[in-house]
């Protein structure tokens, strides 16, 4: 009997909603009717609860929490303007029939199974300090590829270089910060001024060198001072060693 | 949470059809009977 029972419940819920709109059905020829008669209530009030109907099967199809009751008021609304607009039944029988319409839908509709709302999408993560240099010289590249100017190239990949290496250590990026900011900056500067149509002076190419060999120079710290840091763990380790009388 | 521990859900009361035919049927006297009376006041307005 109890397998009957779920058996019944897991066809009603593959077919639920597809009922309501039969309910509602005498309202498209009562709106057609209406309008062939020239009455603008009964065509209002017949669109709006047979659209309201399907809206509410709808929402039944989505099957999720909750659904059922967002339903049931769908259709108790639009079964009380039904009433109101296209059968014309005074102001307080609408209200009875949308009661009626309400709880026969949660009736109709009780037991089948609803599932968890999807989880809230989760917002994507800003984009750190590398993504945005890395647009930066993106844009600073794309503008000397235009202006053909290989030296202004030529500085762009070096910092390129620079936040590869930072990508690949980014516990060193507070050291490299001031290198970003005043290095990127400038290059920008420099780069929508040439956009911008000025002829480029005389200290720009020494400049310009001067950019990608401090770019180089960081390059060469940041694994020096890494190479330091694995020296100072080689001799911890040893020393650890010799005390623990491994060696 | 162990889900062992979950207790089983609640299987549905075996008078659950009978409740499902009481809304058919208040869903008829209500949306229904709604859309009849439309349709006849929708005939009446041709002649009206």
């Amino acid at each position: 009997m109890e397998n009957a029972l779920k058996g019944w419940i897991g066809l009603r819920t593959r077919a639920r909603g597809f009922g309501l709109p039969f309910f509602a059905s005498p309202l498209i020829p009562a709106a057609l009717l209406g309008a062939l008669g020239g009455d603008e209530r009964i065509v209002l009030g017949s669109a709006l609860g047979f659209g309201l109907t399907v809206l509410a099967a709808r929402v039944l199809r989505r099957g999720r929490r909750g659904d059922t009751d967002r339903a049931a008021w769908i259709m108790a609304v639009g079964t009380g303007l039904a009433a109101w607009l296209a059968a014309g039944m005074g102001v307080i029988f609408p209200f009875v029939l949308a009661a009626g319409a309400f709880f026969g839908t949660r009736m109709s509709f009780q037991a089948l199974p609803e599932t968890a709302p999807p989880p809230h999408p989760v917002p994507p993560s800003p984009p750190g300090p590398l993504d945005l240099a890395r647009d930066r010289l993106a844009r600073v590249e794309g503008a000397a590829a235009r202006l053909s100017e290989p030296r202004l190239l030529g500085v762009a990949h070096a910092m390129e270089s620079v936040l590869d290496d930072l990508a690949e250590r980014p516990d060193r990026l507070p050291q490299a910060r001031r290198f970003l900011s005043v290095h990127l900056d400038g290059l920008e500067r420099i780069t929508e001024r040439l956009e911008a149509g000025a002829a480029p002076p005389e200290r720009l190419p020494a400049l310009l060198d001067e950019l990608s060999r401090t770019a180089g120079e960081l390059r060469e710290r940041l694994r020096r001072e890494e190479s330091e840091a694995l020296e100072i763990q080689v001799k911890v380790l040893s020393d650890r060693l010799r005390e623990e009388g491994y060696r | 949470m162990d889900p062992r521990n979950d207790r089983p859900p609640t299987p549905p009361a075996l008078y659950t059809p009978l409740v499902w035919a009481g809304g058919g049927l208040l869903l008829t006297l209500t949306v229904w009977f709604t859309g009849i009376v439309a349709l006849f006041r929708g005939f009446g307005s041709l002649f009206y």
